[in-house]
C-alpha cells in the first residue's frame, strides 16, 4: 500500500471556508451589472497580461474581497509548496508512485538546474527532429524506395487528442516540404477512421506512427495490426517493410521491438509523463511534421515561458492560479456545475475535446490525498465548441436556459496577418471575417454577463419576457496576440497548470486515471463471448445477457 | 545588314556564325567580355569552326557595348532564363543610346510567354520580332539551316520585310516562313518543348510498366519508332531529361496551363514523371539492397544533363546525390567535363569524391550508376570493373549497354524498362 503524500502541515482551512461561504451568501444574488456599476475600474483590476496573453476575468462574479479570500484558501492548501513539488522529481502521482514532470519536456537545452533531465529529453527530441527533417526533405522512403508522403498517427487519448488539436490549431503554420506531405490521425477502436483512410492511401508512400505510452492499448494495437496487414498485402511479409513503414513512440522499447519496430525507429518517453500531458514529447511527432522543427521548438518555448510564470508570479497575478481559483469559486460556491470553452477561431476546433480529457480525466476524482472522500465537488463538466458555430447550437441554453454555466472565450487579436501561403490571396476578405468573429465573441460575453442591460433600453419595455435575457453568466476572455506555436504552447500550459491548481485546492491526485482502467479489463472478459469462444453467460447481469443475445444474432432486437 | 547579337546561348552562336557567313556584318556584343578570348565557344565543333572562320574573314566581330556602331540595323537577343535580369538592364542601356528608331529587334530568348512584350516596353519605338530558339544541341547548324519552316512571331508588316531580308540567304522562299502573332509564336515554342517532354515521359512511363511485365522496352521503342507517324526521336527511356531551357519551358508551360484556370494536368504529370525518373536508379539501388544503403559506396558515371556538355542544370545527378547522401552513401563521381561545375555547386564534402578517371570512380564501389551517355562510357573494360568494384552491380540509366553481354561478364545488370 502506497503512502499518500501529505508532507505539509495542513492549516485549518475550516475558517477560510466559513468566510468563503459567507461571501457566497452575499454574492448569490449580486448581479454582474451591479458589480460593474460599483466599480468602473473592473477591467484594470481584474485582468492580467503576460507576454502575448491577456486574461480578462472582470466578467466574473467576484470582487477584491472574494479574490483575497480565494487566495487565502490557496495558501491554506499550501499551493505554493505544491507548485514547488510539481517542479521537482518527487513522486506526486502517489497512486502510481511516479513524478509528473511534463514541464521537463519543455526545458531548454542544457538547463543548468535540471541538466540530466534536459539532456535526456533533448536526446529524444533531436532524434525526432532528424526524422522530421528527413521526411520534410522528401528523403524518408518506403519499402520500394518511394518517398513517404502520408503519415498516419495511430494513437488514442493523449496520443491522439493533443497532437490532433495542436496540428489543427497551427495548420496555418504548415511547414513547406519538398514533396507534399499529409498527416492523418486514427484513433477509434472500431477501425472506422482507418478503413476510410486506407483506401485513399498508397502503401508505398505511407508511414505509420504507433503512438502508445504503454504500447499495450488495445485500441491502438488493433489499428496498428490492420495497418500492418494492409502493408503486408502490398509487400509481403518481410522485416524491411516494418522498418520502412512504422515508427513507434512509447515508454516501452522492449514491447516496440517485440511488435517489430526497428530500433532506430523507436522514440522514447518516460513514466513521469502522463498521457494527457505528453504532446510535448515525441508523442508530438505529428505536430512537428506539421509545423516543422522550429515551430515545435517555439511551442515548447511558449509552454516553458508559462512554466516560469506559474512558478514565479505572485498568486494574485498568476494566470493559472487565478483561473483555478475562479473555477473553484464558480463550482463550489456559486454552484455553477458546467464550464464551456468557446474559441472564436475555427482552428481551435479540437480544443474543447482536448480540454475535456485534460480537465475531466485529471480532476474527475472523489478521493482526497489523505484517503478520505472529498469535501468539495471536484471537476465540473467541461464542454464546448468553436464559438460562432455553437451560437447556432447551444447558446440558446446559455442565454435563456435554467442552467448556470461559466465560459472561457478564447480569441486571437491578429489573424491572417503573416502573408501565409494558405490564405495570402484572400487575406483582405478573411481579415474582415475575423473581425466578424471577434465582434461576435465580445457581443456574446456581454449579453451573457449583462443580460437585458446589454440591449437597447428603449426597446426593452416593449419586449415580451421570452425575448429577454437574465444575464449574470460569468466568463473569462483570453486574448492571444496571435495564434502561433509559441502562444498556443502558453495557452495549453496555462490550462495544464490551472488543472493542477484545482487539484491542490480539492486535495486530489490529478495524475492518475483509475476510472478508465477497469472498463478495459471487463471488455477483455466479454470479447471471447462475442467471438464465440465462450458460451456461458449466466454469470452476467440480465441486461448484458439480453444485449449479447441480440449481438450474437440469437434473438432479434 | 549590320547585326548585333546579344547573349551567349548556343542559338546566339549559331545565328552569329550563320548570319556572318551570309555576308551580314555581325557584332557579337556580350556583357561577358571573356567570350572573345575563348577559342572554344561551344561543345559543338562545327559551330566553333564556323565562328572562327567568320572572325578570320572579318564578318564577325566581338565588341564591347560602348563600341557598338550606332547604325546597326538589327538587334538579336538570346538570353537564357538566368540571364533575364541582365538582359533587361542591357535593353535599358540600349534605350539610352542615340539610335535612330525604328530598328529591327529580335527576341530569341527562352523566357516564357509575354517576354517579347516585356522587352518591347523598354524599346517601344522599334519593330519587334520573336524567333523561337529551336536549335538542337549536338546538331546545331543543321537543325537550323535544314528546318523546313522558320516560325516568326510579329505584328508589324515593316518588321516582316526586314526579317525576311535578314534571313533571305538561309530561307529564300516565301513558304519558308510561318508568320504568326508574337504571343502565338511564344506559345508554339513552349508547346514544342512540351510535346518532346511528353514523348520522353510517355516512354519512361511505359518503361516502368514494361519492367513489371517482363518486357524489354527497347523492343517496344524500336517498334514504335518504325511507325512513320511516330519516329524514334525523343523516345528513349532513361533517367529523365534535364537542361536549363528545356526544363524551364516545361515548367513555364505547365504553370501557364494551370494559371489559365483550365483543368489540365498532362504537363504537370509529364514533369512529375520526369522528376521520378531522375531518381529511378536510386530506387533500383534501394530495392536491390533492401533499403540498407548506409555506409555503402556508389560510383556514378556522368553528371551533365546530356552528353557533350558540361552543363548540369536540372540534371538527374542532383536528385541522385541528395537521395544517396540522405541514406549515408558515399558517392564517387566521374564526368569528362562537368566535375568543375559539380565542385562549384557542392564544394568539398566527405561523401562526394570527384574522380578524373572513370575507373578510379568505381574502386570499391557497391554499384555503378550510369547517368549520362558520354561515348567513352559505352564500352567499358568489364574485367577491370569486376576487379575493382566491391560488388558487381551496374545500373544503366540510359540503356547504353547490352544486358545479355554485361550479365555474361558476371555483373548484375539493371536498365530502364528492361
Amino acid at each position: 500500500m502506497t503512502q499518500p503524500i501529505q508532507p505539509f502541515i495542513v492549516k485549518d482551512n475550516e475558517s477560510i471556508l466559513v468566510k468563503l461561504n459567507a461571501l457566497e451568501k452575499q454574492f448569490e444574488h449580486v448581479h454582474l451589472n451591479d458589480l460593474f456599476a460599483q466599480d468602473d475600474q473592473r477591467f484594470q483590476k481584474f485582468s492580467v497580461v503576460f507576454e502575448q496573453l491577456v486574461l480578462d476575468f472582470s466578467k466574473h462574479r467576484v470582487d477584491q474581497s472574494v479574490l483575497d479570500h480565494l487566495i487565502q484558501f490557496a495558501e491554506t492548501q499550501n499551493l505554493e509548496q505544491w507548485i514547488k513539488k510539481l517542479f521537482s522529481e518527487q513522486n506526486i502521482n502517489y497512486t502510481e508512485q511516479r513524478a509528473a514532470m511534463h514541464w521537463a519536456l519543455r526545458l531548454p537545452e542544457n538547463d543548468p538546474v535540471h541538466s540530466q533531465l534536459s539532456a535526456q529529453v533533448h536526446d529524444q527530441l533531436q532524434r525526432m527532429f532528424s526524422l522530421v527533417e528527413k521526411i520534410h526533405a522528401g528523403q524518408c522512403r518506403g519499402a520500394t524506395g518511394e518517398v513517404i508522403q502520408d503519415v498516419v498517427n495511430i494513437g488514442v487519448g493523449g496520443s491522439d487528442l493533443g497532437p490532433l488539436m495542436v496540428s489543427q490549431a497551427l495548420s496555418d503554420f504548415k511547414q513547406a516540404t519538398v514533396k507534399s506531405l499529409d498527416v492523418h490521425f486514427v484513433s477509434t477502436i472500431d477501425g472506422s477512421q482507418l478503413s476510410e483512410l486506407l483506401h485513399k492511401l498508397r502503401p508505398e508512400t505511407t508511414l505509420f506512427i504507433i503512438s502508445s505510452k504503454s504500447f499495450g492499448t488495445i485500441d491502438t494495437l488493433s489499428n496498428a495490426q490492420t495497418a500492418r496487414l494492409w502493408l503486408e498485402k502490398a509487400f509481403g511479409q518481410h522485416s524491411q517493410m516494418l522498418k520502412h513503414h512504422f515508427v513507434g513512440v512509447s515508454t516501452k522499447p522492449e514491447k516496440m521491438t517485440e511488435w517489430g519496430i526497428a530500433e532506430e525507429n523507436q522514440f522514447l518517453l518516460w513514466d513521469w509523463v502522463g498521457g494527457r500531458y505528453s504532446l510535448w514529447s515525441c508523442i508530438g511527432l505529428p505536430i512537428a511534421l506539421t509545423i516543422g522543427v522550429e515551430g515545435f521548438k517555439q511551442l515548447l518555448a511558449g509552454a516553458h515561458a508559462l512554466d516560469q510564470h506559474f512558478q514565479t508570479a505572485p498568486l494574485n497575478q498568476n494566470i493559472p492560479v487565478l483561473m483555478g481559483l475562479l473555477g473553484v469559486w464558480n463550482n463550489n460556491f456559486l454552484d455553477i456545475q458546467t464550464h464551456a470553452v468557446l474559441p472564436y477561431d475555427g482552428r481551435l476546433k479540437y480544443f474543447a475535446s482536448y480540454l475535456q480529457q485534460l480537465e475531466m480525466e485529471s480532476n474527475g476524482k472523489s478521493i482526497q490525498r489523505n484517503g478520505e472522500k472529498v469535501q468539495l465537488d471536484t471537476c465540473p463538466i467541461v464542454w464546448g465548441e468553436v464559438g460562432p458555430n455553437a451560437q447556432h447550437a447551444f447558446y440558446q441554453l446559455l442565454h435563456q436556459g435554467t442552467q448556470a454555466v461559466s465560459c472561457d472565450f478564447i480569441a486571437p487579436v491578429q489573424r491572417y496577418n503573416s502573408n501565409q501561403f494558405t490564405y495570402a490571396e484572400n487575406a483582405e476578405a478573411l481579415i474582415e471575417q475575423h473581425h466578424l468573429a471577434l465582434s461576435n465573441c465580445l457581443a456574446q460575453s456581454r449579453l451573457l454577463a449583462f443580460g437585458n442591460q446589454a440591449l437597447d433600453q428603449a426597446e426593452l419595455e416593449s419586449l415580451p419576457l421570452y425575448q429577454q435575457y437574465t444575464g449574470n453568466q460569468p466568463s473569462t476572455t483570453i486574448l492571444l496576440q496571435e495564434l502561433n506555436p509559441y502562444s498556443l504552447g502558453m495557452l495549453i500550459a496555462m490550462y495544464e497548470h490551472k488543472v493542477f491548481v484545482q487539484s491542490v485546492l480539492w486535495n486530489i491526485n490529478p495524475f492518475d486515471q483509475w476510472g478508465v482502467e477497469k472498463g478495459k479489463e471487463i471488455a477483455n472478459q466479454l470479447l471471447p463471448i462475442l467471438n464465440g469462444d465462450v458460451e456461458d453467460i449466466s454469470s452476467l447481469d440480465t441486461s448484458t445477457q439480453g444485449l449479447i443475445q441480440i449481438l450474437l444474432g440469437k434473438t432479434h432486437g | 545588314m549590320k547585326v548585333s547579337v546579344f547573349g551567349k546561348t548556343l542559338y546566339a552562336g549559331v545565328m552569329a556564325a550563320l548570319l556572318a557567313e551570309c555576308g551580314h556584318q555581325v557584332y557579337w556584343c556580350d556583357s561577358c567580355p571573356d567570350l572573345r578570348h575563348q577559342t572554344h565557344y561551344f561543345q559543338d565543333e562545327s559551330v566553333n569552326h564556323l565562328l572562327e572562320k567568320q572572325v578570320r574573314s572579318g564578318f564577325l566581330k566581338f565588341c564591347e557595348f560602348i563600341d557598338l556602331p550606332l547604325d546597326v540595323d538589327a538587334y538579336l537577343f538570346s538570353f537564357s532564363p538566368t540571364e533575364e535580369q541582365a538582359g533587361l538592364e542591357l535593353l535599358a542601356q540600349l534605350q539610352q543610346r542615340a539610335i535612330i528608331h525604328p530598328k529591327l529587334m529580335i527576341n530569341a530568348s527562352t523566357l516564357g510567354l509575354h517576354s517579347t512584350e516585356k522587352f518591347q516596353q523598354i524599346l517601344p519605338q522599334d519593330e519587334w520580332v520573336y524567333l523561337p530558339d529551336t536549335v538542337q544541341e549536338g546538331n546545331a547548324l543543321v537543325s537550323l539551316t535544314q528546318a523546313k519552316q522558320l516560325i516568326v512571331g510579329l505584328t508589324q508588316d515593316s518588321a516582316r520585310l526586314k526579317i525576311k531580308e535578314l534571313m533571305r540567304p538561309l530561307f529564300p522562299l516565301e513558304q519558308n516562313y510561318l508568320f504568326m502573332p508574337i504571343l502565338d509564336a511564344e506559345f508554339t515554342k513552349l508547346s514544342i518543348s512540351g510535346m518532346l517532354a511528353t514523348r520522353i515521359s510517355y516512354i519512361n512511363d511505359l518503361a516502368i510498366v514494361a519492367e513489371k511485365l517482363g518486357i524489354d522496352i527497347e523492343h517496344v521503342r524500336q517498334g514504335m519508332g518504325a511507325d512513320s507517324r511516330i519516329g524514334l526521336s525523343y523516345l528513349s527511356p532513361g533517367s529523365g531529361f534535364g537542361g536549363e531551357n528545356f526544363s524551364h519551358d516545361i515548367l513555364t508551360l505547365s504553370h501557364t496551363v494551370s494559371g489559365s484556370g483550365v483543368k489540365s494536368q498532362l504537363l504537370a504529370q509529364v514533369w512529375e514523371i520526369n522528376q521520378q525518373q531522375k531518381e529511378l536508379l536510386f530506387r533500383k539501388l534501394w530495392n536491390y539492397f533492401q533499403g540498407d544503403l548506409k555506409g555503402k559506396t556508389v560510383a556514378i558515371w556522368g553528371a551533365s544533363f546530356k552528353e557533350n556538355t558540361s552543363r548540369i542544370q536540372q540534371s538527374p545527378i542532383h536528385i541522385m546525390l541528395e537521395a544517396l547522401w540522405a541514406q549515408g552513401v558515399r558517392v564517387q563521381l566521374h564526368d569528362p567535363q562537368a566535375l568543375a561545375e559539380i565542385e562549384a555547386l557542392y564544394g568539398q564534402r566527405d561523401d562526394l569524391i570527384l574522380c578524373n578517371d572513370q575507373y578510379k570512380a568505381v574502386q570499391n564501389a557497391h554499384a555503378l550508376c550510369l547517368l549520362t551517355a558520354w561515348k567513352q562510357y559505352w564500352s567499358p573494360d568489364y574485367r577491370k570493373l569486376l576487379h575493382t568494384m566491391q560488388h558487381p552491380l551496374i545500373l544503366d540509366g540510359r540503356n547504353i549497354f547490352d544486358p545479355a553481354y554485361v550479365k555474361a561478364q558476371g555483373f548484375a545488370y539493371m536498365g530502364v524498362g528492361r
